[in-house]
């Protein structure tokens, strides 16, 4: 069986996630990777070059770019084309703030670039609760910017929460108008994530609407990341699996190689691609992408009929909701998770921190004024 | 091992799309295989080696394909210095009673424009505006 081949690993990832910088110019509530501050140790552009002319060797057709927000790196246009001068295609996420007319212009002079926009509302409101305040006009004006510079089609990328799922037609129409892509993408416990999670995970209720709103569009893209789903019924498009250390990984702003984008804890950390033998030995070599490419127990959702469907689900939103790793998702469609969640939450001990992060100083409200501190 | 056709794989690995600003090659009415016609795979795709067979990836319209056998793989390989399809299969050992499978996927290939009928070069320079021309790592 193919998946089979695939869940015991690739040569090389098909495509990987690479976060270029911590820093950001916005504070996402939900931010996978606890952006905001750069980090001082962060690949140079030098660096950056290697890795890419490791890519090329390992025929990786294209990395998945995003932060912090990537385009904030000075060296941000000469990676990326640097990229595409080597073969390796290149899809970035931002949030927009630096798509102004040149930078779009200068997008639009490649075929082998695609962006994605943030959007995690289909109004001002609901967007801004969740990546700040300006950051509904930031992502506008940087559409305009691609429409007008005829960049063609875009994706406007949204993570779905409690709060947007009732507006899935009111996304579709927006992208409609732009001639964008839609895609959607699932929430994780991860970064900052783990800490506004029990807030903005969507309703079991609001899954089975979601799924059901999925399976009738398949130019809808979800990134596979909704396969947990797929035991509602007929497999949503895609692998339907995870393939984290085995047929993706992150590698983040310091270099480090993480098994997935939704993991960046020390517990999943493989490597760096600064260790000798590189991002290659690290991929092929290290302890634990071979780990995750052994054969994995079903555990307590052995004796699930829909195993076969949703796989147990994602193994980052199980770590970070202190979920055994061969257990239930905790959004897992049956509520199957629902008891050791409960469990969980009157133990906060059982779960794992979210580990280190680049957020700034909490700013702290005194009177009208905010101070950092 | 068995055999089966390759499997195009929409979702993160990524756009079933692509840019549609890119156009594609028109297989419009072609998109039935002639067994004894000759093809090529396009030049903008990448086939990169794994242990199960092969990955086929294209950088115009961002389809990724898996090819689930080595025997596939060569097949499609060989299209290249092929005249025609049946001649590739032959050349490869394909079983008769399997050629029809692997008609189907090759079939399911050129509909995602990963193959193009082969066309003798004119005598006329070429056109720079064709797309099947295009190097993959130009920009």
């Amino acid at each position: 069986m193919l998946v089979d081949q695939l869940k015991s690993g690739l040569d090389a990832p098909i495509c990987l996630t690479w976060e270029l910088t911590y820093a950001c110019n916005l504070a996402c509530i939900h931010c996978l990777s606890s952006s905001g501050r750069r980090d001082p140790f962060e690949l140079s552009t030098d660096e950056c070059k290697a890795v890419i002319d490791e890519l090329a060797r390992l025929q990786v057709f294209y990395v998945n770019i995003g932060g912090g927000e990537p385009t904030i790196r000075s060296d941000f246009f000469e990676l990326i084309e640097y990229c595409v001068d080597h073969g390796v295609g290149v899809k970035f996420s931002t949030n927009g703030s630096r798509i102004d007319a040149a930078a779009a212009q200068r997008l639009s002079g490649s075929n082998y670039i695609d962006i994605q926009i943030s959007l995690d509302g289909a109004d001002r409101a609901t967007n801004d609760a969740v990546r700040g305040d300006g950051s509904w006009d930031m992502a506008i004006a940087a559409m305009n910017q691609l429409r007008a510079a005829n960049f063609g089609q875009f994706k406007i990328s949204v993570v779905m929460t409690r709060h947007n799922i009732i507006q899935l037609d009111a996304f579709e129409a927006l992208a409609a108008e732009y001639g964008a892509e839609l895609r959607l993408t699932r929430l994780r416990p991860s970064g900052r994530g783990a800490d506004t999670w029990d807030q903005l995970h969507p309703t079991n209720a609001q899954q089975r609407d979601l799924y059901n709103w999925i399976i009738t569009r398949p130019n809808v893209l979800t990134g596979d990341s909704f396969f947990h789903l797929s035991a509602l019924g007929e497999s949503l498009p895609g692998l339907n699996l995870c393939g984290a250390g085995r047929i993706v990984c992150l590698i983040d702003p310091i270099g480090e190689v993480y098994a997935c984008p939704f993991v960046l804890h020390d517990e999943f950390k493989a490597g760096s691609v600064r260790d000798p033998g590189g991002f290659t030995t690290v991929w092929r070599s290290s302890e634990l992408f071979t780990s995750l490419r052994e054969p994995q127990s079903p555990g307590a959702c052995g004796s699930c009929g829909s195993y076969d469907a949703c796989q147990g689900g994602c193994m980052a939103a199980k770590f970070f909701t202190g979920l055994p790793l061969d257990g239930p998702d905790p959004e897992c469609v049956w509520g199957n998770a629902d008891d050791e969640l409960a469990r969980i939450a009157a133990d906060a001990a059982v779960k794992p921190s979210p580990g280190f992060g680049h957020s700034k100083p909490t700013p702290v409200t005194l009177g009208r004024k905010s101070v950092s501190l | 091992m068995t055999e089966l056709p390759p499997e195009a794989v929409p979702g993160d690995f990524d756009s079933p799309l692509g840019r549609p600003r890119l156009p594609s090659v028109a297989v419009a009415e072609a998109t039935r295989l002639e067994p004894d016609g000759a093809y090529r795979l396009h030049p903008n795709v990448a086939v990169r080696p794994e242990p199960f067979g092969a990955l086929v990836y294209h950088y115009g319209n961002r389809k990724l394909v898996f090819l689930k056998s080595p025997r596939m793989v060569a097949v499609v390989k060989s299209l290249d210095e092929s005249p025609s399809v049946s001649a590739a299969l032959e050349a490869n050992g394909v079983a008769t009673k399997s050629v029809e499978r692997y008609l189907d996927a090759l079939n399911s290939l050129l509909a995602s424009d990963m193959l193009v009928p082969f066309v003798e070069p004119a005598a006329e320079p070429a056109d720079l505006t064709d797309p099947r021309i295009k190097v993959v790592h130009a920009r």
